[in-house]
């Protein structure tokens, strides 16, 4: 759907973009993450149609972003980080004048629609000057999917919202995928990423330096440490005991669980269970721990 | 384009565009006749003291024509003014807020943007230019006599309109290069003066926008001016061209930029 090769794009005296691949496949979510300052936004303008390329090659459905006269000639839906509305009109007003434009006709009953699906129908006669800034992301939902695009391209759409605001948009991201659209979301609030994405880009200087999906990332990410709850509080010699076996890094205890980090190489769940049987130790629970988006971010982007 | 349209007229209407550049020529227009019959003689007959009304007469033109003459003074040194400032952040205050970046990514054309805009407000002042110029007509004719005829008014205010919609114009383009309003408005505000500066220094109001203003002074006159027609239409073509390199400004820019 998204295929960007090399992608450069400067101001001035600073190069936002750095040659930047990115791939979006039909029919995915594919969280866009990176730093504040990491180039998503200027990645999704160009996408967009917004902002032109310095170099590169960028093709959204098919079509050559350097090649169209204007935004509107991409079958894609937008919506900015901070999407503007004019204050004056309400939100059925602008879902009106939005939804008449020359090249794109919407059908009678859409906007309604719309409307009702992002939970605006009670609002509707509203100015969206009075609107709380969750609404208004959703608004900016409504009318990135008014005229039926496929590909929806949302910067940063949960960002600067209360809990209550992000679950709301986020569930209204789930229901676009449902629709059978796709959808490149930024964001730099990574729960939120792992809970609707697919894929993943982590974007950093300008560049894209991991591209994955979340199951084959988590696989590739998984640390060799168990979190073992123990049925009784565990005593210093059963420690010492684990601490001192074959493949055991590090064990450090809280409470009735014990954190055992594995040597690489011995990471076999059998391996550790051998290990406690030997000990004779009642186990309640084992469980491997999973990197968290946060971690893996950090490690690619910082290399820690 | 009739979305677009509705648009400019709810913006005109809920911004209060539209009221403050109407009560201000309104303001003029009753204003006007006001001070000349009342006020003004008032002032002078205290400030020298023994003057009789014969000679108060002789200072100030008592007339409909008078003050028609004065209100048409009064909008061009403060009028204009009202109208740049209510109108300097059109488009200026769009490019700077992003708030053009929705309706260009839903397929509306800049052409249709710009071109409503330019249009509502155009048949607005020329609208709002005429009813002033109508109620002053009408006011001062009450106060002093009617000695003029309604035409000439209603043709007067045409000018004024499009005087304004250059005005219009301009505000319009400069709101490309410098996204602020206030700046806009002094931009075009100075632009408008220096026009109407190399027009009477080197005696050029003919061939300059500011010809308009000179042209309906003259009809107030009795002494129409034969080349009114070309005044207009280099008018016409001046006010089509501004628009013409506001489009191709917008459609060259980077949008949603931070």
């Amino acid at each position: 759907m998204i295929e960007v090769e090399g992608l450069k794009k400067s101001f001035k005296h600073f190069e936002a973009l750095q040659g930047l691949n990115l791939n979006v496949r039909q029919g995915e979510i594919y969280g866009f993450i990176g730093k504040n300052g990491a180039g998503k936004s200027t990645t999704m303008n160009i996408l967009a149609g917004l902002s032109k390329p310095t170099s590169g090659e960028c093709l959204v459905g098919g079509i050559k972003v350097s090649d169209i006269i204007q935004a509107s000639d991409l079958d894609l839906g937008y919506l900015p980080e901070d999407p503007k509305f004019y204050p004056w009109l309400s939100a059925c007003e602008t879902l009106t004048y939005l939804g008449d434009s020359g090249t794109h006709r919407i059908k009678p009953g859409r906007i309604q629609e719309i409307l009702e699906w992002g939970g605006l129908d009670k609002d509707k006669h509203r100015r969206v000057g009075t609107f709380s800034r969750g609404m208004k992301q959703r608004l900016g939902i409504c009318s990135a999917i008014l005229h039926d695009p496929g590909l929806l391209i949302l910067d940063e759409p949960s960002s600067a919202l209360d809990p209550q605001g992000r679950n709301d948009v986020l569930h209204l991201i789930k229901g676009l995928k449902d629709m059978g659209k796709t959808v490149l979301f930024s964001s730099h609030i990574l729960n939120d990423v792992e809970r609707v994405c697919d894929r993943i880009g982590i974007i950093a200087s300008g560049r894209m330096v991991l591209e994955k999906s979340l199951k084959d990332l988590e696989h590739s990410h998984l640390q060799p440490v168990y979190d073992v709850t123990f049925e009784e509080k565990i005593t210093e010699e059963a420690q010492k005991c684990i601490k001192s076996s074959i493949g055991v890094l590090s064990t450090e205890i809280k409470e009735q669980v014990m954190v055992i980090k594995m040597e690489d190489g011995h990471e076999s769940i059998l391996t550790l269970m051998q290990i406690l049987i030997d000990n004779n130790l009642k186990i309640v629970g084992v469980s491997r721990r999973k990197p968290t988006l946060e971690d893996i971010f950090i490690k690619e982007v910082h290399g820690l | 384009m009739k979305s677009d349209i509705i648009k400019e007229l709810r913006m005109g209407i809920r911004t209060s565009r539209f009221l403050v550049i109407i009560a201000s020529f309104l303001f003029f227009a009753i204003l006007t006749p006001i001070m000349m019959k009342y006020i003004l003689p008032q002032l002078l007959h205290n400030q020298f003291q023994g003057m009789n009304e014969a000679s108060i007469s002789q200072m100030i033109d008592m007339s409909q024509k008078g003050a028609l003459l004065g209100y048409m003074s009064d909008l061009f040194e403060i009028g204009t003014i009202i109208v740049v400032f209510a109108l300097s952040g059109l488009l200026a205050q769009e490019i700077k807020e992003n708030t053009l970046v929705l309706p260009i990514c839903s397929g509306k054309k800049l052409l249709s943007i710009v071109g409503s805009k330019l249009l509502v407000f155009s048949v607005f002042l020329i609208l709002a230019s005429t009813l002033g110029m109508v109620i002053s007509y009408l006011y001062a004719g009450i106060l002093f006599s009617f000695d003029i005829g309604l035409w000439p008014v209603l043709v007067i205010g045409l000018l004024y309109g499009g005087y304004m919609i250059f005005l219009l114009s301009l505000a319009m383009l400069f709101g490309t290069f410098i996204k602020n309003a206030i700046g806009t408005g002094f931009m075009t505000l100075g632009f408008s003066l220096f026009i109407y500066f190399i027009g009477s220094y080197f005696k050029l109001h003919t061939y300059l926008p500011s010809g308009l203003l000179i042209g309906a002074q003259g009809i107030l006159n009795n002494q129409a001016d034969q080349n009114l027609g070309i005044t207009l239409a280099l008018f016409l073509i001046m006010v089509f061209v501004i628009s013409k390199i506001t489009l191709i400004r917008l459609e060259n820019k980077e949008w949603n930029e931070r």
